[in-house]
């Protein structure tokens, strides 16, 4: 990770993207625009994630069910109580977190494909509950949701519009993935990854390490409920589908495509999808799926460290090359 | 096996749901054609064979176009589907090959990837449509067990299913090819030491595996039909099957069968309101009492 | 720019189609006659651009792919064009997901700038896309999702319909089952989720309100059954004097075989809605569906002028094949559109006018028989039909037995 763009080229670069990220509502049409925002919050999403399958080595295939339970009560609050933008991220954190924790504390006892089909199983049964809490969710049907505000009850400006919306979303995101970021820098972080490279000895050091991987499930969950509530503010719709395995399915195929433990590979990852997804769809309908896995199965073979790795990989020959330049004088 | 006993004490209950119960089996026979495969593979090689579901339906689809389309008879239909299925093993080997050494992770990726692929193949070739096999014509007609009309063509089901369970558990209990896969199973460096070639072990365990789904695929396409979306369904039921039953365990993925088709037919005859999570569910309760399964030792 | 960058797209999505089409043993659309409606002689200043959002991929793909090639069939019959008005299509495919849909009205709206949507399948997806329409103020004919609200609590302006309610599909066959199957202990069966529940509801009413008497009603969970053994032993226990069911798709094909395979089918009459329908789910399920009788907005041997010449162009452009009952409505929405269009000369510069139109468009002949718009709620009133799973000139097909009468949702 540390070596996406080595040297002083790495925060300049850092710097355009932001910048790029910041002038895209006047580069960008507003369909691009929404599809932009769509791909930020995905690609948060993808990256909590990531905190699990890259960081700590625990592959879930539910990840969808906490993105879920974060839209759902984003959902719920603005329709019942306030559609307050501030109020609803809160629900949706705060929610998505205790569930991660009630599930977690069973499936971090469990290893490898255990592991996988109890986030599996979870997202499953969160799955069926939307469908048949009829009262709550409104079934299979889905649940409208008024537009949120930004400020106190109904009069507050509206996040109407896809520009006022896009900043919003970019400072959320940006938000979220330095959150990560910072904890993957952490110690804590560190001994996640070392939990992922061999737990025993971990144990052996010390670590209690189902608490940390605990703490690392709820985190992705809470992190996930947090893309989960931008999710439902911008498109003012929940229903089942927005918790089915294809959701996880497609965040866990962004992480591997864009290239693990980097967080930043899993929102590439994401734009990755969504784009393929997107233009290819208008033209060969489901045949994108052919598409994407035709180059999953390619990034697995060729690029173990995903689209983000290439440019590491084209990065270090570049720096090889110019030391190897720079020293043959000598 | 205590069926007499539980009979005779129960008399009611066995009346009113035998065909759950004989349904339950059915189902179970069904899923651990695809469930042993998966098991196996994974006992042997560290891979999560995600595919294993799109040779299902490839499988499935395979037999649909010899026998529906061709014309041919359901022997013809079973035997090309088989070694198509057996052909696949070998072929996901060879893909697999030059990714063994790294983790078994990312052979389980390849393996999702594949199962893509494969499922959006199905459906370039034949279509979304719904495609279906007819039974065999001689089991084309319902059985009256106790009163109640069960189909011929499920019971035969449930009688393949256990004489494959008997099969697999002789040759891998009693025969010599049985012992090198367990050995193997158990320490894989050891059999290479005593001149084996453990490769051409696993080779034979994958194409076994997938031969099985395709197997299974056949002989289910009468009850589920063939659409896109079958694979998924039918791995997620596989694989919950093998994690209740304890992964790479032959008795495992006995036992998880016959406990899942009971789940999903006495279980919901018994508590309809719990049908939506009763999957789902048995398996969460069975992995917080045993998170390696029943029969699991690792 | 923005006229010609359009264009370009739309070609180069012709072009792509045109590959998709070689890559797909499907029978693809014939997207490129289309090109033809798009560039017939020109009259109007500008053609008409129409948005059909479709789910043309996934398990609700045919359904989608028919809705248009129904819509196609009209618009040629009547010399590519609608109100007068040359057309231009925009077709985009929702994938039967409510955010994907969101996503492609966005693109149809904002960046193809067309004048009306037609399509969306799924109920969900519809329910998803109301505030969407509402707000931009676009015209939305819904040629196929069947939600009840969107026709009661959450009508609009915007939206109208050119299929039906899930109400009326269930309404329709309530009086039949009461006259001719059984007028008490009878069961419904359905999964358990917003369209099964209404479907339901809408049988319910009509059956008691012509004297009949339910004895229990089964709603098995939505999308995860893979045997409906358990649910079938819980029918035949209570031993009812008939049933009344709906599924859709892989569910139909799996509940009705099953329905025979466990002897059901020998002592207690299976009838409902959509269970047989359309063509593939009735061939997969064979003799296990003989005699089941559904309800249907139309059907093949309808004996009138318009259904003929439909009938006729569909062949001549799709080949032999009979139409599905979605190719109707699709045929349904056209139209309806072209009815609005005509009464104001194709001028839909003034979209006030435009939505008066259409809400007032009256009664008009279809090949499904007569079709009148409600204009309280924007919903059709109109005829549905009795058919009945049969096995003829060797093939298995749904054959109409009778007239089931005129009807409409309350709207409430």
């Amino acid at each position: 990770m540390r070596a996406l763009a080595p040297g002083p080229a790495r925060p300049l670069v850092q710097l355009a993207v932001v910048f790029l990220l910041v002038v895209a509502p006047l580069l960008l049409g507003d369909f691009r625009l929404f599809l932009l925002t769509e791909i930020l919050i995905f690609g948060l999403f993808a990256a909590s994630l990531d905190l699990l399958v890259g960081y700590t080595g625990l592959l879930s295939l539910g990840h969808a069910a906490y993105l879920g339970v974060g839209s759902y009560a984003t959902a719920l609050i603005a329709i019942h109580l306030t559609d307050n933008v501030f109020a609803g991220l809160a629900a949706g954190v705060a929610s998505s977190c205790i569930v991660a924790a009630a599930t977690g504390w069973l499936a971090v006892r469990t290893r490898g494909v255990y592991f996988l089909m109890l986030t599996l199983a979870f997202a499953q049964l969160l799955f069926t509950l939307a469908i048949t809490w009829d009262s709550l969710t409104h079934g299979a049907n889905g649940l409208p949701t008024p537009k949120p505000t930004l400020g106190p009850g109904d009069s507050g400006g509206a996040l109407d519009g896809g520009t006022a919306f896009y900043y919003y979303a970019l400072v959320a995101f940006l938000f979220g993935l330095g959150l990560l970021r910072a904890v993957v820098a952490s110690p804590f972080g560190r001994a996640l990854v070392g939990i992922r490279e061999n737990e025993s000895r971990m144990r052996s050091l010390g670590y209690a390490t189902s608490r940390y991987k605990l703490a690392a499930f709820c985190l992705a969950g809470a992190v996930a409920g947090f893309a989960g509530s931008l999710t439902v503010q911008q498109s003012s719709f929940m229903s089942p589908s927005g918790v089915s395995f294809e959701v996880s399915a497609l965040a866990l195929i962004a992480v591997i495509i864009g290239g693990r433990a980097t967080l930043v590979g899993a929102v590439l990852g994401s734009a990755f999808v969504f784009v393929i997804r997107d233009e290819l769809s208008s033209a060969f309908n489901e045949h994108w799926r052919l598409v994407l896995g035709l180059v999953f199965i390619g990034v697995v073979y060729l690029l173990p460290r995903g689209i983000s790795g290439l440019s590491a990989r084209v990065g270090g020959l570049l720096t090889r090359r110019t030391e190897r330049a720079a020293g043959e004088p000598a | 096996m205590t069926t007499p006993a539980v009979g005779a004490a129960l008399p009611g209950f066995l009346n009113e749901n035998l065909v759950s119960i004989l349904n339950g089996l059915a189902v179970g026979m069904l899923l651990f054609t695809m469930a042993v495969g998966l098991s196996l593979i994974f006992g042997l090689m560290d891979v999560l064979n995600l595919a294993h579901g799109a040779i299902f339906l490839l499988g499935g689809y395979v037999a649909y176009q010899v026998i529906v389309k061709e014309g041919q008879s359901w022997l013809v239909g079973v035997a090309v589907a088989v070694a198509f299925g057996a052909v696949a093993g070998l072929a996901l080997g060879g893909i697999l090959r030059p990714i063994r050494h790294r983790g078994h992770l990312d052979q389980a990726l390849l393996t999702f990837g594949l199962a893509f692929v494969l499922a959006d193949l199905a459906t370039i070739f034949w279509g979304s449509d719904f495609q279906s096999i007819p039974s065999p014509v001689f089991l084309q007609r319902s059985v009256e067990v106790l009163g109640q009309f069960y189909p011929a063509y499920r019971l035969a089901v449930m009688g393949v299913g256990f004489a494959l369970a008997v099969v697999v558990y002789l040759v891998v209990e009693r025969t010599q090819v049985g012992a090198v896969l367990r050995a193997a199973v158990e320490d894989r460096a050891m059999v290479s030491a005593l001149g084996i070639n453990v490769g051409r072990v696993m080779l034979a365990v994958l194409a076994l595996g997938t031969a099985l789904a395709a197997f299974g695929g056949v002989i289910g396409a009468p009850i589920l039909s063939l659409s896109p979306g079958v694979d998924a369904e039918v791995l997620i039921l596989a694989l919950i099957v093998i994690v209740i039953g304890g992964l790479g365990s032959i008795p495992g993925a006995f036992v998880g069968a016959i406990v899942i088709g009971q789940v999903q037919s006495l279980g919901i005859a018994l508590v309809p309101q719990a049908a939506p999570f009763a999957l789902f569910g048995a398996m969460v309760i069975v992995l917080a009492v045993r998170p390696e399964g029943l029969f699991g030792s690792r | 720019m923005d006229e010609p960058e359009t264009t370009l797209t739309r070609r180069a999505i012709l072009k792509r189609a045109g590959a998709a089409a070689a890559l797909m043993s499907v029978p693809a659309l014939p997207l490129g006659r289309l090109e033809d409606v798009a560039w017939g002689a020109a009259r109007q200043s500008r053609p008409l651009r129409i948005g059909q959002l479709l789910t043309l991929s996934g398990p609700l793909g045919s359904v989608g792919a028919d809705l248009q090639k129904g819509f196609v069939t009209y618009v040629r019959q009547n010399g590519s064009r609608l109100g007068g008005r040359k057309i231009q299509f925009f077709v985009e495919d929702d994938a039967g997901d409510p955010r994907t849909a969101l996503q492609k009205a966005e693109k149809l709206v904002s960046e193809r700038e067309v004048d009306i949507v037609t399509g969306v399948v799924p109920s969900n997806v519809a329910i998803a896309l109301r505030d969407f329409f509402h707000s931009a103020k676009v015209p939305l004919i819904i040629s196929q999702a069947a939600a009840d609200e969107l026709t009661r609590g959450e009508s609009s302006p915007y939206i109208f319909r050119a299929a039906y309610t899930n109400y009326m599909i269930g309404a329709s066959m309530g009086r039949w089952f009461y006259r001719n199957i059984a007028k008490d202990r009878v069961f419904t069966a359905a999964p358990n989720y917003s369209a099964g529940q209404e479907i339901m509801a809408g049988f319910v009413d009509t059956f008691q309100k012509a004297g009949g008497k339910i004895g229990g009603q089964v709603f098995p969970p939505f999308g995860t059954v893979t045997d409906y053994q358990p649910f079938l032993s819980q029918i035949q226990s209570a031993r009812p004097s008939a049933v009344f069911a709906f599924f859709p798709g892989a569910e139909a094909i799996r509940f009705v075989r099953q329905y025979s395979e466990f002897g059901l089918k020998r002592s207690i009459p299976l009838h409902g809605a959509f269970i047989t329908d359309p063509a593939p789910v009735l061939n997969a399920q064979g003799s296990a569906a003989q005699g089941v009788g559904t309800s249907a907005i139309w059907a093949a041997e309808l004996k009138n002028q318009r259904n003929t010449r439909f009938l006729a162009t569909y062949e001549r452009l799709y080949g032999t094949g009979e139409p599905s009952t979605f190719a109707a409505t699709g045929h349904n929405a056209a139209q309806l559109l072209d009815e609005a269009l005509k009464s104001i000369q194709g001028d839909t510069s003034n979209k006030a006018r435009f939505l008066k139109a259409m809400k007032n468009v009256g009664t008009f002949q279809t090949p499904s028989g007569i079709f009148t718009l409600d204009p309280k709620t924007q919903n059709p009133i109109r005829n549905f039909y009795l058919r009945q799973a049969r096995f003829e000139n060797g093939k298995w097909q749904n054959k109409l037995l009778s007239n089931l009468g005129s009807f409409r949702d309350p709207g409430k």
